[in-house]
């Protein structure tokens, strides 16, 4: 990987006025995040997640360290490279369509578009994040998974190089899970996008690329899906022992490898698929 | 097993706004139903109804009675709901985790802190361990927050729990723990009816399953079933959870002979070549997720039917906030306002009449909803009624030291005449602040003080804030929706609901907390989108150039106006 494109050096984050109770807090954190990177978040409830996005984004002032992008400090960057979605979804919204949120953050990449662009710069995000009704409908007639869809394709929108998500799924159904998880990597490569999703769902974690396990505002553990998953050298895997519920197809996979002997390590369905095809053909 | 609850035909909502239409189901005691469909399908509703929350605009529910048992404890069974809504979180607002469970038991918080060991207890169960019965849920994560909102619904002992995606914003370990809790109280035979979208959670433990599509039911049968006909899921735009995704894969490549309920274990037993793409025994056909199936087959378990599909029905989302005449928003406002201003230079009672005219004629021409010149009309009535009252009735001395006992018809009439511009005023300040959207106000705040040519810094403070405290007036109104629907149904039970919009405590004082949080999240995401800094260039989201319609509008505004205003000076 080349240089990466956020990093958190020794960063420390305490909430003021709480100081009688130990409150979720950032201690000493020391992370990078690279270009055409998904990282997923993961920890329990409380365990500091939102507060580290919420940092990230310069929103919460630090008590030691620093954070970059790409070398300039995030206080001094100019405005515009870093988004989130935040939850509750209605409270960050501007517009009171559909259209107006998504046609405002067009007019701030570009005050020159013209109506009709903005109608297709609109109609486009909609759809690719499967918001199917009419673009004129007010936010208030939103149920809550359109509303979580609409605040995710205003941050697509956004033209940002860094997007923040926060359990920005867990409202959706599989089929827009499912959807979106394809979109953003695709997005993610071809837009050299650093994507950080903070999640419960372990579905998600396949996805990454990195997979972050945050604990009482510590970092514990940064590796790889697959060694998060599978663990290494024959220990228990990390996600066994933190308590998380693996995917149905690392279940699948372990079984199978335990069924034939085998050592798969597959991070989606069709690795698992196209190595018990090969089993099957060797075997036959 | 008995039946416990009859649901017949049940409709909220009129036409073409309908979330549900239809429904007809029933409930068995003990049961363990799960409720599917994509967002916006109308589950939320359902539960809602079910929980008593919501009134249905049609239909019926009837809770089976056992007769073995009293009137009196039927309906303490009845009433034995819990209900764990969507963001249970607003529904935390007592203050300490005592006065929390105060609120649930209805006693005092002193008398919680005898019932200490229970509540622990309680909050073990859903993995809140070393908290105090001082400690304020207000200050925990969403997350901890969600778990002790279950902890209270447990706290009720419900018999019947009605649970809206319970799984979202848990860990891992607090959904594992979940799953426990609902397994114990299924076991126990308590109906628990789930609206999720994390199905594989809930296969092992669900004895039914519904599908919502755009408000009605269209699959009412075994849950076992579904996963083995994945196609329906696809057909109702569900998506397939990652275990039916996974075999699904593997019977199209041969692998799997058909898809079911699966653990990975039985999968892995049960994988080997197959090459058969119907298999004869259960006539199931071979799921491609390509192939959309619309036929009405018979599903085999409780009298389960798979209902007829209504997914064409649409939900009526088009509507324009704007009204009948599709008039541009500069225009409408100008010519409303000038309208207004006539009203209040006019004092004649031909002005007043006229002004009168106007301000129906806007109503019409501008679409305005009915129900709200119903409510002003009533709010001024009331005040219209009181004031002619008084002003009419003569008392005698040493009020009315001419008249004694009387009832002044003709100054009655005077005082109502007099009174008929505050209607006006009411009705068009409701033109103004509705069927335009927040930045059309801006934009137009904007482009009305760039007409003044006044200087561009103080036009664009004067347009963003003017934005911002009309976004704020339908947020603040639909938080205090959310909280006061909170309430309700925290307090189902005890029915505690008489002046409940009034409860300044429970309702009042945490919408307030909830407006500051949501206006600091509000801050973060504009801040996040500098918006502060970089003004919204909102001239665009209006028409460049108004129309010739839009210019006539104004006109006519113009000339109503000034003739109203006219015929003051010169009849």
């Amino acid at each position: 990987m080349a240089q990466p494109r956020i990093i958190l050096d020794n960063v420390c984050v305490a909430r003021v006025g709480r100081a009688d109770r130990p409150l979720p807090v950032l201690n000493h954190v020391s992370l990078a995040f690279g270009k055409r990177e998904i990282v997923a978040l993961v920890g329990h409830n409380g365990a500091g997640k939102t507060t580290l996005a919420r940092t990230i984004l310069g929103l919460y002032p630090l008590t030691e360290g620093c954070i970059t992008y790409e070398g300039t400090p995030i206080r001094e960057l100019s405005p515009g490279k870093i988004q989130m979605v935040f939850q509750p979804p209605s409270a960050q919204l501007i517009g009171q369509t559909i259209f107006e949120e998504l046609a405002l953050t067009a007019l701030q990449r570009n005050s020159a578009i013209t109506r009709a662009q903005l109608d297709v710069f609109v109609q486009h995000y909609a759809d690719m994040v499967q918001l199917t009704v009419p673009i004129e409908t007010s936010v208030y007639e939103l149920s809550g998974g359109q509303l979580q869809r609409l605040c995710i394709a205003q941050a697509l929108a956004s033209g940002a190089k860094v997007l923040l998500f926060d359990e920005s799924f867990a409202p959706l159904d599989d089929e827009a899970r499912t959807a979106l998880r394809k979109q953003l990597r695709t997005l993610a490569e071809r837009h050299a996008l650093t994507i950080v999703l903070i999640t419960h769902d372990m579905e998600d974690v396949l996805i990454a690329d990195r997979v972050v396990i945050l604990d009482a505002g510590e970092v514990r553990l940064a590796t790889d899906p697959q060694t998060f998953f599978y663990g290494e050298h024959g220990q228990t895997p990390r996600c066994a022992t933190w308590g998380f519920r693996p995917p149905y197809i690392v279940d699948a996979a372990l079984a199978a490898n335990h069924r034939f002997g085998l050592s798969m390590r597959p991070l989606s369905e069709e690795e698992l698929v196209e190595e018990l095809l090969h089993v099957y053909a060797l075997s036959h | 097993m008995s039946m416990l609850l009859a649901i017949d035909n049940l409709t909220v909502g009129t036409a073409p706004q309908r979330r549900l239409h239809g429904l007809t189901a029933c409930v068995d005691k003990g049961e363990f139903i799960v409720v599917l469909g994509h967002n916006g399908a109308g589950k939320s509703t359902l539960l809602d109804v079910l929980a008593g929350v919501t009134v249905p605009t049609e239909g019926t529910l009837t809770w089976q009675r056992d007769d073995s048992k009293t009137a009196q404890a039927n309906n303490a069974l009845i009433n034995r709901v819990g209900y764990l809504f969507q963001s249970p979180e607003t529904g935390l607002f007592a203050g300490t985790v005592a006065e929390e469970f105060a609120l649930t038991w209805s006693i005092t918080p002193r008398q919680v802190h005898a019932r200490a060991a229970e509540v622990q207890s309680l909050l073990r169960r859903v993995g809140l361990d070393a908290i105090e019965l001082d400690d304020i849920p207000a200050t925990w994560s969403t997350g901890m927050q969600r778990r002790m909102a279950i902890a209270l619904v447990l706290a009720e002992d419900p018999q019947i729990v009605l649970l809206d995606e319970p799984s979202a914003g848990l860990d891992g370990w607090s959904q594992q723990q979940l799953l426990q809790t609902l397994q114990h109280m299924r076991d126990e035979g308590r109906t628990v009816i789930v609206a999720t979208h994390d199905t594989d959670a809930f296969i092992s433990l669900a004895t039914r399953a519904w599908i919502l599509a755009d408000g009605a039911l269209v699959y009412d049968g075994a849950l076992s079933d579904l996963y083995a006909q994945p196609e329906r899921l696809v057909t109702h735009r569900l998506g397939l959870p990652p275990s039916l995704r996974l075999q699904v894969r593997l019977v199209r490549v041969g692998l799997l002979d058909a898809p079911a309920v699966r653990d990975a274990n039985t999968l892995v037993e049960s994988l080997g070549p197959h090459h058969k793409p119907i298999d004869e025994a259960t006539g199931a056909t071979n799921p491609t997720t390509e192939i959309p199936d619309n036929s009405i087959t018979k599903t085999n378990e409780h009298a389960g039917t798979v209902l007829s599909s209504h997914a064409s029905v649409s939900l009526g989302y088009s509507q324009k906030p704007h009204g009948r005449l599709k008039i541009d928003s500069r225009s409408r406002w100008i010519t409303v306002s000038l309208v207004t201003v006539a009203i209040a230079l006019v004092h004649t009672p031909l002005g007043i009449v006229l002004g009168l005219c106007g301000t129906v004629a806007l109503l019409i021409a501008f679409g305005a909803s009915w129900r709200r010149v119903a409510k002003w009309s009533i709010v001024w009535g009331l005040f219209a009624l009181f004031t002619t009252a008084i002003g009419a009735t003569r008392v005698g001395p040493p009020f009315h030291p001419t008249a004694h006992d009387a009832f002044s018809f003709v100054t009655a009439g005077h005082a109502l005449v007099s009174i008929l511009p505050y209607w006006c005023f009411l009705q068009s300040s409701q033109l103004l602040v509705t069927g335009t959207t927040a930045l059309e106000v801006q934009a137009m705040l904007e482009w009305i003080l760039r007409f003044l040519h006044l200087p561009a810094q103080f036009r664009h403070l004067a347009s963003l804030t003017g934005g911002i405290v009309y976004r704020f007036l339908p947020a603040v109104s639909q938080l205090y929706q959310v909280q006061l629907r909170a309430y309700r149904v925290r307090t189902l039970a005890t029915r505690k609901r008489r002046f409940a919009s009034l409860r300044l405590t429970h309702v009042l004082a945490p919408l307030v907390i909830r407006l500051i949080r949501y206006g600091e999240t509000t801050h973060d995401a504009l801040m996040a989108r500098n918006l502060f800094t970089h003004p919204i260039p909102s001239a665009q989201l209006l028409p460049e150039k108004l129309r010739l319609r839009d210019w006539m509008v104004a006109l006519i505004g113009f000339a109503f106006a000034t003739a109203v205003v006219g015929i003051q000076w010169f009849v």
